[in-house]
């Protein structure tokens, strides 16, 4: 494999990061597991940090959301259907493990459309769908919302957490004490919603942004590319590295879908609180299709868990380690707060894989 | 935060295909896709196609990451 | 017609009888032509022995590639491997829940004999119980099971510089289990890996000597595995990404379910710890035996004392791998 090009230039770059600090922040869980677990890190030098900002669904869901689920649980005759993400997320107390430990029903599905199956086959239960994701699997939920409709299934209803890229981005931007020097954009968002949706990064706030893929070859092109233009050996721009599965204005079939089905609201992340126009719920036309429409459940305002700095983790103000709770009361297992809950969740990508410790 | 896989489709059943990758056929969703035909690389993600992958791109995923990557030297 | 499995064939009386000898007898009575005894007698002899149990809960009962029975005793089969030992009695017993298929029972009777067939060991005593339907999930399997050690090998702490090899492409049983768990409706040629390793300890000969500890990576697969053994060497493992082996269709499914392969179990590979300098030498031999043709060196020793495990990656980079926490779920993200 010839991926000396790649490195060789790396390298090179090295020579001209001085003895400033650098902090790239990806928005992508995945990238975050990628870079940990190819031991980029490793590849760098100290000056340069990668950060993990607020790019995974389930790491970002709060906790009244997942109580929201346990309740419904409560009801008889229900079937909770959901990614295996979700599985052990923790509520305010409890996760759904939890739950169905105690004899509730709950089912991993890999794909949304499973729900329909299910639903289908048991007309005398009550399916709740859990519906997490970004845009990349908004599209996918909507799809399901719509096939549900056509077809009548009057007993699969919605719980949704959807969430929208670009609001958290510039949540994180806008902050006076961001000190992200460049970003990698998460590259499935990018599938759908088109290279340019990212391109304010670089417009409005002046700093570099790469589209990237998913292979550690991929962020390690991206690396590279911001960090020239960092160092004056390139000019800043925003750049696309991941055409193969990105185009310039992503998938319109798809992005139809989002808004033929949702409409956007304000939403809750989980560690950071409520960020503006970043949610999206399903429109007037499909709310009967909404579990908390549905069941009438009151939501509960959103606060923090005590201590956990999963908030500054996110915003890429600190770092992992940084953190009282994290490896001794906040483990995998035990998780505390959003970053160590998904495997790719910043704390816990870095607990997992380890990596150098200024770089978190 | 979002999985999604490279895959080529087999057959088409109507809105769903059966796509292959790495000798691993499973059978998705492919109503986001504008068009699909058997032959067509697109990207999985939870059991759905959610873009066509530009057969020009795909080859090996990193002839094309090498070039583009080397088009952003000396600009 | 198929008929189901009731509690009075648990009570010991003629049902239990009749359920015996038309299932377990018609395929175990290799060693006892007549009756299998509630004990079995024999002479322990020469030389060193060694014992070993392990029970079998595993969810689908029926895989590709193999079914509960054909993992109870491949599984103790190797767990005997693991201690340079050749296999030679087993012992069985079944739990059973009240209506599972007495078709099915003979299946996997049937595929428990064909392991023992192929590597010599005996099924030499064994129990059945029916429990009520709910207190079972179809049917458990104990086995354990009785080798003789070979001479030549002797396990010895490992050192800076010890070689690593497995015997073959790692994951395989992890992602038969998964695709069939999850009813995932991915179509693969791919199948679990579960096989009797007795050929390591019959085959290697003379090479058995430069062997310092075998272990079957199962539950937790390969990078819970080395972990393990790291952990008790107290010695670090430096783990290749370049020479692991994994089958293209492993590699497809994993990606597509966001599974890492080194955490999922193999159930016909086993982890060789070799000397120093002889990895390249134990390698050819143990390429020449059964299911060992795809066996690499993935790894050595080295001279930090830590016990863990990291990996050298494709990209060059290097990554800590900790043991597996938790489930492995399919995700999204």
């Amino acid at each position: 494999m010839n991926d000396n090009r790649i490195v060789e230039r790396l390298n090179r770059c090295f020579e001209y990061v001085q003895s400033q600090d650098i902090r790239i922040m990806e928005v992508c869980g995945t990238h975050t597991r990628v870079i940990s677990k190819s031991g980029i890190r490793y590849l760098i030098p100290k000056e340069v940090m990668l950060l993990s900002g607020p790019g995974c669904p389930v790491c970002v869901t709060p906790e009244t959301y997942i109580d929201m689920a346990l309740e419904i649980l409560n009801l008889e005759d229900v079937i909770l259907v959901t990614f295996g993400d979700m599985i052990k997320v923790k509520g305010t107390c409890f996760s759904l493990s939890d739950k169905q430990a105690q004899g509730s029903k709950v089912t991993v599905v890999y794909s949304p459309e499973d729900a329909l199956t299910i639903a289908a086959k048991n007309k005398d239960k009550l399916i709740i769908f859990l519906a997490v994701g970004f845009e990349t699997t908004a599209p996918l939920i909507a799809v399901t919302v719509k096939l549900s409709n056509e077809r009548g299934l009057d007993n699969l209803v919605f719980l949704t957490a959807l969430k929208r890229m670009e609001p958290a981005i510039r949540f994180i931007l806008q902050d006076e004490r961001s000190k992200v020097n460049a970003m990698i954009c998460p590259g499935h968002v990018a599938s759908i919603k088109g290279a340019d949706h990212f391109r304010f990064i670089t417009e409005e706030f002046g700093i570099p942004a790469v589209v990237c893929g998913f292979e550690s070859q991929d962020i390690a092109a991206g690396i590279c590319v911001m960090l020239e233009q960092l160092t004056g050996k390139g000019h800043i721009e925003f750049v696309n590295l991941y055409k193969r599965c990105v185009s310039f204005s992503g998938n319109t079939i798809a992005q139809c879908m989002i808004n033929e089905v949702f409409a956007i609201a304000d939403g809750a992340w989980r560690g950071i609180g409520i960020i503006r126009n970043s949610a999206l719920v399903l429109n007037d036309k499909y709310e009967h299709l909404d579990a908390v429409k549905r069941f009438g459940i009151k939501i509960e305002r959103y606060s923090s868990p005590v201590n956990c700095l999963c908030s500054e983790i996110l915003l890429g103000l600190k770092l992992p380690y940084q953190c009282s709770l994290f490896g001794s009361v906040c483990t995998p297992e035990h998780p505390s707060g959003p970053c160590m809950v998904s495997s790719e969740g910043a704390c816990a990508a870095h607990f997992r894989y380890g990596g150098d410790r200024k770089n978190g | 935060m979002c999985l999604a896989v490279p895959a080529r489709i087999v057959t088409i059943d109507e809105i769903h295909a059966w796509v292959e990758t790495m000798g691993v056929r499973q059978r998705v969703n492919i109503q986001l896709i504008d068009s699909p035909k058997p032959g067509d690389y697109i990207l999985v993600h939870a059991g759905f196609a959610i873009e066509k992958i530009d057969p020009e791109h795909f080859r090996f995923l990193n002839d094309t990451l090498y070039e583009m990557f080397e088009g952003t030297e000396n600009e | 017609m198929d008929e189901k499995i009731k509690l009075s064939h648990g009570d010991g009386g003629s049902d239990t009888q009749r359920l015996i000898k038309n299932v377990f007898y018609k395929y175990f009575n290799d060693s006892i032509p007549n009756a299998m005894p509630d004990s079995f007698v024999f002479e322990v002899g020469q030389g060193k022995h060694a014992y070993t149990t392990d029970s079998f809960v595993v969810k689908p009962l029926f895989f590709r590639g193999g079914n509960i029975g054909k993992l109870a005793v491949c599984g103790t089969i190797n767990d005997l491997v693991t201690a340079g030992a050749i296999p030679l009695f087993l012992s069985v017993g079944f739990v059973i829940e009240e209506g599972f298929s007495t078709e099915k029972l003979h299946i996997i009777a049937k595929s428990m004999r064909d392991v023992c067939k192929q590597t010599g060991a005996k099924i030499v005593t064994g129990d059945t119980k029916v429990v009520e339907r709910g207190s079972a999930d179809g049917i458990f399997i104990n086995t354990s099971g009785i080798g003789l050690v070979s001479e030549l090998y002797n396990s010895r702490r490992a050192v800076p510089g010890d070689e690593i090899i497995i015997t073959g492409g790692i994951a395989e049983h992890g992602t038969s289990i998964l695709i069939d768990r999850y009813e995932l409706g991915i179509k693969t040629e791919l199948e679990s890996d579960c096989t009797p390793m007795c050929c390591l300890v019959n085959g290697l000969g003379e090479n058995l000597k430069h062997v310092k500890q075998m272990k079957d990576p199962t539950r937790g697969g390969l990078a819970t595995a080395l972990n393990e053994i790291a952990l008790e060497q107290g010695v670090d493992v430096e783990l290749n990404e370049q020479s692991v082996p994994v089958k293209s269709e492993v590699h497809g499914i994993s990606d597509i379910l966001g599974i890492d392969p080194l955490y999922l179990a193999c159930e016909g590979r086993m982890l060789i710890v070799v000397e120093k300098g002889c990895g390249e030498k134990v390698l050819h031999h143990i390429k020449a035996l059964d299911y060992c043709d795809e066996a690499q060196i993935i790894g050595r020793f080295t001279s930090g004392h830590l016990g863990i495990v990291y990996m050298k990656t494709f990209i060059g980079g290097k990554s800590i791998i900790p043991m597996l926490e938790g489930q492995m779920l399919p995700r999204i993200c």
